[in-house]
């Protein structure tokens, strides 16, 4: 199992398609940053000009709680973001399985390790590369972010913030906003996880990486656009991905239980029926 | 080395692709596998490695029947249809990867395998970038490579010029004299003959006279 998961893991990390994806997430990143300190310069340059002779003008600073890319709302950049967080996560590594099963490698490996080996270290690190995608690229934003803006503590009243009070942790973002977003980036690393592991179960019914990876982006957005028809649209990913929380109702326990639905349907199709299947 | 195939089946969709099969093979020996396209050769030889699991019947090798007791041969080596590799890597890494799975060879064996085929393996070429016939040599090479009990090759000599091949035998002879079990499917019948002890005529999933 050492060895499997060994060599899989170096696979992943020797990969262009990992770099790929870290770096559309960074641009975004960065995309994002500038637009944040455009925005804040132009605030600041308004306020200067204009804040004495408006009644009621206010200043309040951009913070690192509305200018990272998890905690803004209406710039692009977290909008394209979130949207493509399912092909992002799965693009490093999730295709891996079409092209082994395509080139004839599987069989390479199938001969010299177990096939419950084989078949699990290829969840784990699939898993592992949807994890570790999204959490360089959250990470980044915050991180950069905080090199710039101010970490105030975000205050309600100023209408400057765009998570609810109301929403899941919504009290802990206004009281303990670093622990809100930390937590949250967790959240969006294990569902990322659960993204490549639900790509690499569709690889069991194609040889093609494309559909694979394009494959399950357009279940996720089937998905969510169903969910919306019903109002049901706290049980999407796609929307409970951001820690802004675009729906109300949304909590923990949902959040965990369609992950374990996810991660349940994609470990008993991959690691238990396809490694039963002949390989040819 | 003793491989058992007792009463082997393998339907594929309602068709009979090998058809009761029941064959011992002993090590120490070459088999030659022959018989037209379709007959049922290549199937036979994943069905051997446990990349298929027969429809009835079993496959017993040194006592273990496989898909029960293993879920593929303990010791062996294999080319089937054409050689897949990593191909951002080269011929030396990517045998390094594979042996790690398993063998654990020095470097300087796998140097020593990969001279043994007629590659360099000193080439920092990377895989994408070998021949056809580099590419079979680097097949070969991960096949032979921790002398496996048991070998199998399919179509070897595919796109190898006259030096690889005379290669190639020289390497089937030692596997066989250190008693190597070596299957091979060819379709050049002089090849065949002269690699091979026996040669098993496969015809429609059955073996003939």
């Amino acid at each position: 199992m050492k060895a499997a998961l060994k060599l899989e893991l170096r696979r992943l990390f020797s990969s262009k398609e990992l770099y790929i994806a870290l770096a559309i997430g960074l641009a975004l990143v960065v995309w994002l940053f500038v637009h944040e300190i455009a925005e804040s310069v132009r605030f600041a340059e308004e306020f200067a000009l204009y804040g004495d002779k408006v009644s009621g003008y206010l200043y309040y600073p951009k913070t690192v709680f509305n200018s990272c890319i998890e905690l803004e709302y209406d710039a692009l950049p977290p909008i394209l973001l979130y949207l493509l967080f399912p092909i992002i996560a799965a693009f490093p590594y999730a295709s891996t399985y079409c092209k082994d099963k395509k080139t004839g490698y599987l069989k390479n490996l199938l001969v010299r390790i177990d096939r419950r080996d084989c078949y699990l270290s290829k969840y784990i690190v699939s898993f592992l590369s949807g994890f570790l995608v999204s959490g360089v690229i959250l990470l980044s934003s915050l991180l950069l972010t905080m090199l710039v803006f101010p970490m105030l503590t975000p205050e309600a009243v100023t209408q400057n913030y765009y998570v609810q009070s109301g929403n899941m942790w919504g009290e802990l973002f206004y009281t303990m906003p670093m622990i809100y977003t930390l937590l949250y980036i967790l959240v969006d690393m294990l569902w990322c996880g659960c993204m490549a592991s639900f790509a690499l179960l569709l690889s069991m019914f194609t040889r093609s990486a494309f559909l694979a990876v394009t494959g399950s982006f357009i279940a996720f957005e089937v998905l969510d656009y169903v969910l919306s028809l019903f109002s049901l649209s706290q049980f999407s990913p796609i929307t409970f991905l951001r820690p802004i929380q675009t729906a109300g109702g949304i909590s923990l326990g949902i959040i965990l239980t369609v992950f374990i639905l996810f991660m349940a349907a994609s470990f008993v199709g991959f690691y238990f029926l396809e490694r039963k299947k002949d390989v040819f | 080395m003793i491989l058992e195939l007792q009463n082997v089946t393998k339907t594929i969709k309602g068709v009979t692709i090998l058809d009761n099969i029941t064959l011992t093979m002993q090590g120490g020996k070459v088999y030659g596998f022959q018989g037209k396209n379709g007959s049922g050769k290549t199937m036979l030889m994943r069905l051997i490695c446990g990349l298929i699991k027969p429809t009835s019947g079993q496959v017993v090798i040194n006592g273990e029947i496989l898909g029960k007791d293993i879920s593929f041969p303990r010791s062996v080596g294999v080319l089937i249809e054409n050689p897949s590799f990593l191909p951002e890597y080269t011929a030396f890494k990517n045998l390094k990867l594979l042996s790690d799975l398993q063998d654990h060879l020095s470097d300087d064996e796998l140097k020593a395998v990969l001279s043994n085929v007629g590659l360099d393996p000193e080439d920092k070429r990377k895989y994408r970038s070998f021949s056809l016939g580099m590419k079979q040599k680097l097949g070969i090479a991960a096949a032979v490579m921790g002398e496996p009990e048991l070998v199998i090759l399919d179509e070897p000599i595919n796109a190898v010029d006259d030096a690889g091949v005379e290669n190639i035998r020289m390497i089937l002879s030692k596997l066989k004299e250190s008693g190597s079990l070596i299957i091979v499917a060819c379709h050049d019948r002089e090849e065949l003959e002269l690699i091979s002890d026996e040669i098993l005529k496969i015809d429609a999933g059955r073996i003939v006279p």
